[in-house]
This record gives structure tokens, sequence and C-alpha cells, in this order.
């Protein structure tokens, strides 16, 4: 339905209980103010509503607040990008660390019902917030919005995948940098140090070599975290003890050295120890580059999984026993929570195939699984009579309940499949007004 | 400019803007809400992702800018 001028000033007075003169005057003061500010190159945002400017190509934008970003997708909020295929593995370490996306975890772990992405108490920021209900933000240019809708923002923002996982990156990476960075930023803050080799006598290339010693020092600590480091170290203690020994000992020397004894490190010694700490060290991250690229070839793509349940899976990949109408059977029960926790397997289990599927009846050991939702209603009547046109049409149909801040929607969905791939391939197969309108979500 | 009125217009269009209704306004630009369905992404390292179908809201502008100015 569409709403124009005339309605919306009609809805208007409904709601304020003003004279509709008033309201179209207010209406229109309101399009001007935002075309002024608009104009001059400010950003005019309207709390809890959103935020207008003006783009690089002078056209008027606008930028829903969060909150009403929410509102307008609330059938789908929540909903959670589901991965389908696991990321390569054959990346080198560095690569490998960024990858860590966050909806690997998402998936697993978070159901629309933790999200906390609705919020909609403007009512009580309004009533704090009257006068500054509209508020002018200076922008020098129109290029720095999506900032100032940043600062703007309240609390509540949905979950935004990097920055959830940032903090706890910086974390490690931080924790990771600290020794050898404190280490250096004393010996750096100590230029007595530096010039100390002149005084002492050593020559003064002894300033050259240390450089990029440190550098590369450095450079080295950021590759690997410092767990990873000492796990290599124990593998390699197993080919060449005597390096590692000899590494680990000079670099806890090192890191100690820098920070504990500022004033008088042992000067003459840095030099050799430096070129042999730093060739070992080079040497040790290269093999432990080498076999981490080796150790991930080995494992199965699902690197999270605890071993245990690797294992289980392909116990349960290998037994290949038939298992047709008798699966409802507990042993299937005891094994599908597995299939599941595993995420969606590429290759279709032959085993399952008979449990799970898109027509016939519910069967309740297969709601571990996905399934392909048609529709997603706030009304349950309705969500029931959708249900049973569907049940008529001889699919398989389940309703799910999702409540989103206190808000329930009905989910009617059909068929139960054990991996998302089989859902989305099912899917593709449905009559029209269906198959490009689905969305496939766990069942439970 | 009125506090409950701006209070009013806001409500008014998160209300017909949630029951998917457009909101046109003469001389100023229209509030549509589109639909996007499920899609799918590929990262550069072979992960797939299938992202979930959403409404989204869409401003169209009636004021070019320049000329409006």
């Amino acid at each position: 339905m569409k709403i124009n001028k005339a309605q919306l000033i009609e809805l208007l007075v409904e709601k304020t209980g003003m004279e509709k003169q008033e309201v179209e005057q207010q209406l229109k003061e309101l399009i001007k103010r935002i075309k002024d500010a608009a104009s001059r190159g400010k950003a005019l945002e309207i709390k809890n509503f959103g935020l207008f400017y003006f783009d690089s190509d002078k056209n008027l934008r606008f930028d829903p607040a969060d909150s009403f970003r929410t509102e307008v997708n609330f059938k789908y909020a929540g909903m959670e990008p589901v991965e389908v295929k696991p990321p390569r593995k054959t990346t080198s370490e560095q690569e490998d660390s960024s990858e860590e996306m966050p909806i690997d975890k998402k998936t697993t772990e978070s159901e629309e019902e933790e999200e906390d992405v609705f919020g909609f108490d403007d009512d009580d920021i309004d009533e704090e917030k009257e006068k500054k209900e509209i508020e002018e933000t200076e922008s020098d240019e129109k290029v720095s919005p999506a900032f100032k809708l940043d600062d703007e923002l309240e609390p509540e923002k949905p979950d935004d995948p990097a920055k959830a996982d940032k903090p706890a990156e910086e974390d490690k990476s931080a924790e990771a940098d600290k020794p050898e960075e404190t280490a250096e930023s004393k010996r750096a803050g100590e230029p007595e140090k530096t010039d100390k080799p002149e005084k002492t006598g050593i020559p003064e290339e002894a300033d050259e070599p240390e450089d990029p010693f440190k550098d590369l020092l450095s450079g080295i600590s950021l590759e690997p975290s410092e767990q990873k480091r000492e796990e290599e170290e124990i593998k390699k203690a197993g080919t060449r003890p005597a390096v590692s020994v000899s590494t680990q000992a000079g670099k806890k020397g090192q890191s100690k050295k820098g920070p504990g004894k500022k004033s008088k490190p042992p000067q003459k010694k840095k030099d050799p120890i430096m070129l042999v700490l730093a060739v070992v060290l080079t040497f040790v991250v290269v093999m432990a580059g080498f076999f981490i690229i080796t150790d991930m070839t080995q494992t199965p793509p699902q690197e999270p999984d605890p071993p245990a349940v690797t294992e289980q899976r392909d116990a349960v990949v290998a037994e290949p026993e038939p298992e047709p109408a008798d699966a409802v059977e507990p042993d299937t029960e005891t094994e599908q929570p597995i299939v599941e926790d595993t995420e969606p397997e590429p290759e279709p289990e032959p085993v399952i195939e008979t449990v799970y599927g898109l027509t016939g009846t519910v069967v309740n050991e297969a709601n571990d699984g996905f399934t392909i939702v048609l529709h997603s209603l706030r009304n349950n009547n309705n969500a029931q009579a959708a249900a049973e046109n569907l049940r008529d049409q001889g699919y398989r149909t389940i309703i799910t309940e999702r409540t989103i801040d206190g808000d329930t929607v009905y989910r009617v969905a059909v068929g139960q499949f054990p991996t998302v791939r089989e859902a989305q391939d099912k899917a593709a197969e449905l009559p029209e007004p269906y198959r490009n309108q689905n969305f496939i979500q766990r069942i439970q | 400019m009125n506090s409950t009125f701006i209070k009013a217009f806001k409500d008014v269009l998160r209300e017909q803007l949630a029951k998917k209704n457009s909101v046109e306004i003469d001389g100023f630009g229209r509030f549509t809400v589109v639909h996007q369905g499920q899609s799918q992404k590929k990262y550069e390292n072979g992960r797939v992702v299938i992202l979930p179908p959403a409404d989204i809201l869409e401003f169209k502008s009636q004021i070019g800018g320049s000329d409006e100015d």
C-alpha cells in the first residue's frame, strides 16, 4: 500500500491531535530544515529515526537508525548467515588468522533468541531528549555522515560481526606483541645504550646490525602468537632439541633483560647473540610454518571441532549401515547431535536420507537438522493456516516459534534436512512462489 | 518545530513502513521497503555463506540537490 502526502498528514493529525494546517506547516518546516541542513553540507539526524544528508552527487540520502532498520526487517531479524562451505585450508598462517571470521561462531552458537538487536526504547530517550530531538551535526563535507552516525548511535547496535570479533583478535595480538614490545620500547627509550657502544669501545658497526635484528625479531614475534610458538618449539624439541632450548633460553633472557637490566645490558654479547637468535628464530619460524601447513592439510576442514568429535563424525560417515524406517530408534538419536554439531557436511550421508526429507510427515529424530522457511508470520492462526495448506500439498510442515524481544514470529517451514546444502537443493525444486522466497534455518 | 510533531512523524513512518507500506512525500522523497532475497556470498578464501533475506528500507529522494537549490 502506498501512503501519499495527504494520507500522511491525515495520520499525523490523528496522532498528534493537532490541526491539519498546523501539521502541514510542521511537515513543511521539517522538510525545509532537512533540505537546508543537507545543502549546507550538514547531516540532520532525527533520533531513533535516521540521518539525512547529501551524498557526493548532491542527492539527498537517508540512513535509517538501527532500531528503525530492525523494525522494518522484523521478519528476518536475528537471522544469521549460514556457512555452506568452510574456507580453504591451504593458505599461509597469516591469512589463516585473519580468516577467523565471526560468522563461523555465529552460525554454530547463536540463534535469534540470543540477539539483542531490538531496542525500540525510544520513548524513554524521547523524554530525556525532547529538545534534542533533532540534532544538527556539523560536517565539513558530505563524506563523513557514516562516522557521525556511528557517534550518534545508541549502544544497542546490531551485532556487527567484524566489530564483535575485533577485540578478541586485538587482545591476542596485543598479548603476543607485548613482551617483545616492552623490551624494545624500553630499549628504545634509552638512548644512552645506543650511545654506549661507542663509548665502551665497540666499533660503530655494532649499531648497524642491531637494528635489522630488532626488526627481524619484532617481525617474528608478530607472526605466530606466543602460544603457537611454544607449541612449535615443543614440536621442534623432538627434532632439534639443542636449538629450541637455546631459542627459548635466548628469548627469555632477552625479553627479561630488556626491561629488567635497563642500565647495563651485556652490550658486547648482544652482537653475536642477536645474530644467533635471529638465525635460529627465523629457522624455527620457517619450520613452524611448514609444520602448521602440513598439520592443516592433514586435519579435516572443520578446525574448531575437538578431536573427539571429528573422530566420531568420521565414524558416522564410515558406517554406511542402511537404516530404513527403524531409524526412529534411539541409537540414531545419539548419533545425530554429533552431525548437527559439526555443521554443514558437504556430502550428504546416505544413512540419514530416509529420516530426512521434504515430504511426508515430520520425524522427530530429524529435528536436529535444517528446514526451509517459507512463511514468517506474526499471527499464529495465519501460520497454522499456511502450514495446513502446505501440509495438504504433501510437505512435511514445521512451525517454529521465535521470540525476538518479546515479539513472537511463527515461521512455517517445510522439510527436514541433515545439511544446509540438501535443504538448498530441495528449496531450488520448490514451486515458484517459494523457490525464491525461502530461507534455510535450523529446526531447533 | 514541535517535538510532538516530530515524534508523531517518526511513529507514523515507522508504523507504515513496518507494515511494508511505502510513504511518499511530494517534493521530498519516498520511503519504501524493498525485499532482498536470500543470497550466497563467496569469500576469496573459498568460504561460502548464505545470507538471509532481508527487508531493507530505501529512501528515494525527489530532491535533486542542485536543481532544487
